[in-house]
């Protein structure tokens, strides 16, 4: 995946240059008294693609802004500057009509499997309501096809759940649920937000491998929100780190996790727990994410990172590319890529050095 | 946002919202059908006197003249003269006001202080026998017709047992002041109080067991449990304070309506209040006592309701104004 | 299987139980019965004059005869049909305006809410029932008119509360999903938030019918009501003169309306109480269940549960003598009340932990570690037993069925770190004072410098700035609430800290940072140490020893390294499979299926056999015993040799 590809120039997604910024209220007192109503910004210039049938993810800690960018490429939020270009298509201001077509195209998995699914709806009801929206088919047509997506799912046999409730079912079962209603009008993209974060563990990996089945069967890309990188190696082909609203490093998964170009994901990689025993050497950081929101000038990273120096509070680091595919936001890139990374045979990382 | 510039800030709030008041209780007077000025004068006057009566009124001028002459008075201070008595509506209001308050603030502290202290003791026994009956006997209470409760308590106590007396404040031909007047007012007040309070604590124990059963449930509780606080602290030091907070609000909001609460009370037991002479006044179609009611009523309201803020954020420390 | 679903059978009996909900039912019942029916029931007309005036009740005149001499019953009949009048079409229309503007104020926002904001602070400022007197005495008394009015004075309550439950419910992924899906605003207002937002409403026009009868019977006895209807009102009213002498006059028909509104507001709770998801209440919460009201708000996802550690294990080859244990479990059984069963969270664990040993309890939702670790701390829930079994803590009994003292012992010797979600500190207190209570405690004589000077000395310790004494916990962070808790676990220098899911909602370097701190303060401190968590990884890295538990029961404990590598229970080997790594090759992963089970009732065989690979007939009819393996490894499986086998051939690169 690392030699680009160029008889696919053919981009599923593109986000150009995405920004989205949230104004806080400020009440009719603080307007009288002349505060400047604050700003968040919660997505701060993104440029990514996904290709189809391709897998990438967005791995990032709160207050990273994954989970606004997810919401942005689905159009269930709307950014403040820059565009969203499906297949060839702008669309970031499209509505009504249109809208409805990129809806069929683009779908959603949320995470929360207890509130993603309307509990005074059945499941039947719940999987063809996309159908119904966009008036596909007959009644019993639409009754064919949700059963059809519920086997998809492994909700077997399909025609006893189609009259259940979302309060008979487990969790890992809901969250089929969500997936069979995602796929119901067989989009090209799933925006994918902590699909299994609320799960348990021993529930995950089936529901991973359904997804992954399902990209194989129907070509089906994803953009896969999480914060945990370990689930974000196993299910992508590529990878885009973000930090307080930017990404700070992009590239192919395998080569990324192996050895990281940006200081903040070495630390994201060191800080995983394994099972190799305590013999991990913990890293040492600094604050959290919250107190880099005060930073100003230069990188945001820079109040907890340990590799800071002069330049990186005078220059703001933009995301260059290091090598063939592999993207950094950082003045030392070439110097962290090319540490010891990941030795697969023990977990000691190269940044504690 | 500190506390001057709040207070201030939620008083000038208050003017807009007066005037609104004012406003939509002109236009309502001014709408109903009939004449003022028959009322005034009477149903036979002669035309020519009923002339004077609307220009010495000023009832000859269009509404909204008539609108903004008063908004000039209110802000002057002056509330006009009632229609039916001459006397400054200022003057009315204020010596009607004491009986009111007496009557509404006993009955709402003592409904406020035995209702929440029902409701704490039933929330620490949940599902048991006093915990269902409380439920019970506090939605029975608030069901009750308060005009009837009070004519049935001075069936029982006035008329049939005869311990008590059943109208007015005070005996007309009692002492007038000393020990003996006080006490021959809180004689009189014993129904009327018991009425009220009646009415006003069922929801009170309500909002008290609600309240704590859903603060004895929070996380915080189960820390300071495991840390092995005794019970009664738990309750009393880290519980309560946390649980009494919709019951201040509630209580708040009801001081302020204080003034408008007592109306059929106060028929019922021929209570001299300010509720009793705003019915008369608004059957007399007595419009400047109306309107400086209504405009004492809603700024009373307003006020209590912005010491209820200030209270609450004093006892709330996640609450930024 | 599903235990928390709420059919409309379960709801009705939700209902039914509210007894007093069902009286109010059937009080409501006869009064329309007998509203409705008035003008053909074998009464007298209520407006006849034909009777003798002044009759007390008697067999002919069941409620005697009022100063016209009309029959009292038929008049309080007839009274009934306008006061559910009043009622139906007051409430109902409140009711629909409230909906209306309500939920659209609440969902678009904008200028519609303000504007609705605003109407709500003028209507709060005008006294609404002299508004309503105003209105009848100026325009007239007829009863349309009064309804309407009682109607518009209350709808400002209906749709605040709407508007209310609006806006949260708007933001729930369900709505999300459903403008995701194709939907506009309109149709997801329509189809799914209104629906869901009812509840309230319903509840508040119960309350509201009761509302309005009274406010309409007060303008009657106040002169003010329609004179030509009967009304319970206006009867109470024309009665006050003829108290002394004729006193039912004024009882019946009181008496009448007080039980009507009784009924409604008697509905009105039963309505609640049959409404509100189940789990809710007290008695139905399972720590740790999800359905069961068990669910905690973990940010990173992460299902709750904290197992408390399960057992100790003494620790194999030392060569010199075995360490003292600091806390032993023997067989302990801890079942929940349900409503027809028994919940069997904890079910015959029996596990040791050493002076100085780190014990990692692993497992998922119904695992019952969440209760473990409160039966350990001694602060289960009132659903909650100690079946069987006991705890000792370094030789003191401290737990056993129906015993629990933790003299001594508690906080000073035992305490717990608590996952640290907003609420796990008091809101309105300053973490010092509560630092500071908790340390008077046990000791009340203590001075204020050694109280400050042992906090000042754990916040150094733990990595908190002094100036975080004065704070408030939702003025700190998650990673320093989370430090908080450590110091207040941390506080009367304990022996045994047991830590229930301490990072769970933590970001990443977080956790790694507080798991970090974790590790050095016990070793500082010589702590032993007990981490519950459903995260295998975390607990692999701190823990000397692993126990893992499912349905209950602990199927595999160890030396944390020897039970990863060479696990001897299917369990365990499958949780390990399933988790996907960062090194190694990017294999595939195992897929469980079926889900994490909670066992209630009795069981047949061993628990895990539904889902597990090696599941032979023996182990699906008979329960497995505990076979004991060399390195102070124990296993609840028939077949742990060929699942340790399985393991390590899967682990032969291909």
């Amino acid at each position: 995946m690392s030699v680009a590809n160029t008889d696919q120039d053919r981009y599923l997604l593109e986000l150009k240059d995405l920004r989205k910024e949230y104004q806080l209220r400020v009440g009719l007192f603080g307007q009288l008294v002349g505060r400047a109503s604050p700003k968040v910004r919660a997505v701060d210039g993104i440029n990514l693609k996904i290709r189809p049938g391709e897998v990438l993810a967005l791995v990032g800690e709160s207050g990273s802004g994954k989970t606004t960018l997810g919401k942005l490429t689905c159009l269930l939020e709307r950014p403040t500057a820059g565009s969203i270009v499906l297949d060839g298509r702008d669309v970031t201001n499209i509505r009504g009509r249109e809208l409805k077509r990129f809806r069929r195209e683009v779908q959603m998995i949320f995470q929360n499997p207890y509130e993603s699914l309307d509990r005074r709806y059945t499941i039947g009801a719940t999987v063809m309501e996309p159908l119904a929206l966009h008036r596909i088919g007959t009644l019993a047509e639409r009754k064919e096809r949700a059963i059809e997506a519920l086997a998809q799912v492994e909700l077997r046999p399909a025609e006893r759940y189609f009259d259940r409730y979302p309060q008979d079912l487990s969790g890992g079962q809901r969250q089929r649920v969500a997936i069979a209603r995602a796929l119901v009008l067989e989009p090209r993209l799933i925006v994918a937000d902590e699909p299994v974060s609320m799960l348990d563990v021993s529930i995950r990996s089936g529901i991973m491998k359904l997804m992954e089945d399902l990209r194989v069967s129907r070509g089906i890309s994803y953009l896969y929100v999480t914060h945990d990188l370990a689930v974000a190696r196993y299910v992508s082909d590529r990878m885009a780190v973000m930090y307080l609203g930017k990404v700070v490093e992009e590239g192919p998964t395998e080569e990324l996790v192996r050895a990281a170009a940006h200081p903040y994901t070495r630390l994201l990689l060191a800080a995983v727990p394994g099972e190799g025993g305590a013999n991990r050497k913990r890293v040492v950081v600094k604050g959290d994410i919250e107190s880099s929101r005060s930073v100003t000038g230069g990188c945001r990273f820079r109040s907890r990172c340990p590799l800071a120096q002069e330049v990186c509070k005078e220059r703001e680091p933009a995301l260059a590319e290091v090598s063939p595919d592999r993207w950094a936001a950082c003045h030392f890139a070439s110097e962290v890529v090319a540490r010891p990374g990941l030795d697969p045979a023990d977990r000691r990382e190269g940044m504690r050095a | 946002m500190r506390l001057p510039q709040y207070t201030l800030f939620r008083l000038l709030q208050l003017i807009p919202l007066v005037l609104v008041v004012i406003v939509i209780n002109f236009v309502l007077i001014q709408l109903a059908p009939g004449d003022v000025a028959i009322t005034l004068a009477g149903e036979d006057a002669d035309p020519q006197y009923m002339e004077h009566i609307r220009r010495q009124y000023g009832l000859d001028s269009p509404v909204p003249v008539q609108l903004l002459r008063y908004l000039g008075q209110v802000i002057r201070g002056d509330l006009g003269a009632s229609f039916r008595s001459r006397e400054p509506v200022l003057h009315e209001l204020m010596s009607r006001i004491p009986a009111t308050l007496l009557l509404v603030v006993t009955s709402l502290i003592i409904a406020v202080f035995v209702g929440t202290w029902l409701g704490t003791l039933a929330a620490r026994r949940p599902g048991s026998f006093f915990d269902i009956a409380a439920n019970t006997v506090s939605i029975a209470l608030y069901s009750v017709p308060l005009f009837w409760l009070g004519l049935m308590l001075i069936l029982v106590f006035g008329v049939k047992l005869g311990w008590l007396p059943i109208s007015g404040m005070r005996k007309i031909a009692g002492p007038r002041e000393g020990i003996g007047y006080y006490l021959d007012v809180l004689k009189h007040m014993v129904l009327p109080v018991l009425t009220l309070s009646v009415a006003y604590m069922g929801q009170y124990v309500r909002l008290a067991r609600s309240s704590v059963e859903s603060v004895m449930n929070e996380d915080y509780i189960t820390t300071v449990r495991a840390v092995g606080f005794p019970k009664r602290i738990i309750f009393m030091r880290y519980a309560l304070r946390n649980a009494l907070l919709p019951v201040v609000t509630v209580f708040g909001l009801q001081i302020g309506l204080a003034l408008t609460g007592a109306v059929l009370t106060e028929t019922v037991f021929t209570w001299p209040g300010l509720g009793r002479l705003v019915y008369e006044g608004i059957l007399a179609r007595d419009t400047p006592l109306i309107m400086g009611s209504y405009i004492l009523m809603s700024v009373c309201v307003a006020i209590a309701s912005l010491l209820t803020d200030l209270c609450y954020a004093l006892l709330d420390p996640r609450v930024k104004l | 299987m599903t235990l928390a679903s709420r059919t409309l059978g379960e709801r009705l009996a939700g209902f039914f139980r509210h007894k007093a909900a069902v009286a109010g039912a059937v009080v409501l019942f006869v009064f329309v019965a007998l509203a409705l029916l008035a003008p053909v029931l074998p009464i007298a007309s209520p407006e006849a004059m034909d009777y003798m005036p002044y009759q007390p009740p008697s067999k002919e005149h069941w409620m005697g005869t009022d100063n016209f001499g009309r029959d009292v019953f038929a008049r309080v009949v007839w009274g009934a049909r306008l006061a559910l009048q009043v009622a139906i079409v007051s409430a109902g229309l409140s009711t629909l305006l409230g909906v209306i503007l309500g939920s659209l104020a609440g969902y678009y926002g904008g200028w519609l809410d303000s504007f609705l904001s605003r109407t709500f602070d003028i209507f709060l400022l005008i006294p609404t029932f002299f508004l309503v007197i105003l209105v009848v005495a100026l325009f007239g008394s007829g009863i349309y008119l009064i309804m309407i009015a009682i109607a518009v004075s209350t709808w400002p309550r209906s749709a605040r509360i709407v508007r209310a439950e609006v806006l949260s419910v708007k933001s729930r992924a369900f709505v999300q999903a459903t403008l995701a899906a194709g939907a506009n605003h309109l149709q997801a207002l329509v189809n799914h938030v209104i629906p869901n937002s009812l509840a309230p409403a319903i509840t508040n026009a119960t309350i509201l019918m009761g509302l309005a009868i009274l406010t309409e019977a007060g303008l009657s006895f106040l002169g003010l009501g329609d004179p030509n209807s009967v009304s319970w009102g206006r009867m109470i009213f024309d009665a006050q003169r003829q108290l002394r002498l004729a006193p039912w006059l004024a009882i019946f028909p009181g008496m009448a309306m007080f039980l009507l509104v009784a009924a409604l507001n008697f509905i009105g709770d039963g309505v609640t109480g049959a409404l509100t998801p189940a789990g809710a209440g007290r008695g139905r919460r399972v720590p740790g269940l999800p359905g069961f009201g068990g669910e905690r708000s973990s940010r990173q996802g992460g299902t709750q549960e904290a197992s408390p550690a399960d057992g100790a294990q003494v620790l194999e080859e030392g060569g010199d003598a075995a360490p003292r244990t600091m806390l032993e479990i023997e067989d302990l059984r801890v079942y929940y009340r349900l409503e027809k069963d028994w919940l069997r969270a904890v079910d015959g664990v029996t596990l040791r932990v050493p002076k100085g040993g780190s014990l990692g309890i692993v497992g998922e939702s119904g695992s019952g570690k969440s209760t473990m670790g409160l039966a350990l701390m001694g602060i289960l829930p009132t659903n909650a037993r100690v079946v069987s079994g006991r705890v000792t803590f370094d030789g003191k009994e401290i737990v056993a069925p129906g015993k629990s003292d933790y003299t001594g012992i508690r906080w000073t010797r035992l305490s717990m770190v608590f996952q640290s979600a907003m609420n796990a500190l008091n809101p309105v207190m300053t973490v010092g004072r509560q630092l500071s209570d908790a340390y008077r405690l046990y000791k009340p004589r203590a001075s204020e410098s050694e109280v400050k000077g042992r906090i000042e000395e754990l916040f150094d310790l733990v990595g908190i700035p002094i100036s975080r004494i004065d704070s408030y916990p939702h003025e700190l962070s998650g990673g320093m609430r989370q430090r908080g808790m450590i110091v207040f676990a941390l506080l009367l220098g304990p022996d045994l800290v047991i830590a229930d899911e301490p990072t769970t909602a933590l970001d990443v370097l977080v956790q790694d940072q507080i798991l970090a701190e974790i590790d050095e303060l016990r070793r500082i401190m010589n702590l032993s140490l007990i981490l519950v968590s459903h995260d295998i990884a975390t607990v692999a890295e701190t823990c000397d020893r692993i126990a893992v538990m499912y349905a209950g029961q602990i199927v595999e404990q160890g030396p944390t390294k020897d039970v990863l590598e060479r696990p001897r229970h299917p369990y365990t080997s499958a949780m390990i499979s399933a988790l996907p790594t960062l090194t190694g090759p990017r294999r595939t992963l195992e897929a469980l299926p079926g889900e994490p089970f909670a066992a209630i009732g009795e069981t047949v065989g061993c628990r895990f056999a539904p889902r597990c690979r090696f599941a032979t007939d023996l182990c699906r009819t008979t329960a497995p015993t505990e076979s004991v393996g060399p390195g102070g490894r124990s296993s609840l499986c028939h077949y742990p040799e060929a699942v340790e086998e399985a393991s390590l051939t899967a682990r032969v690169p291909a």
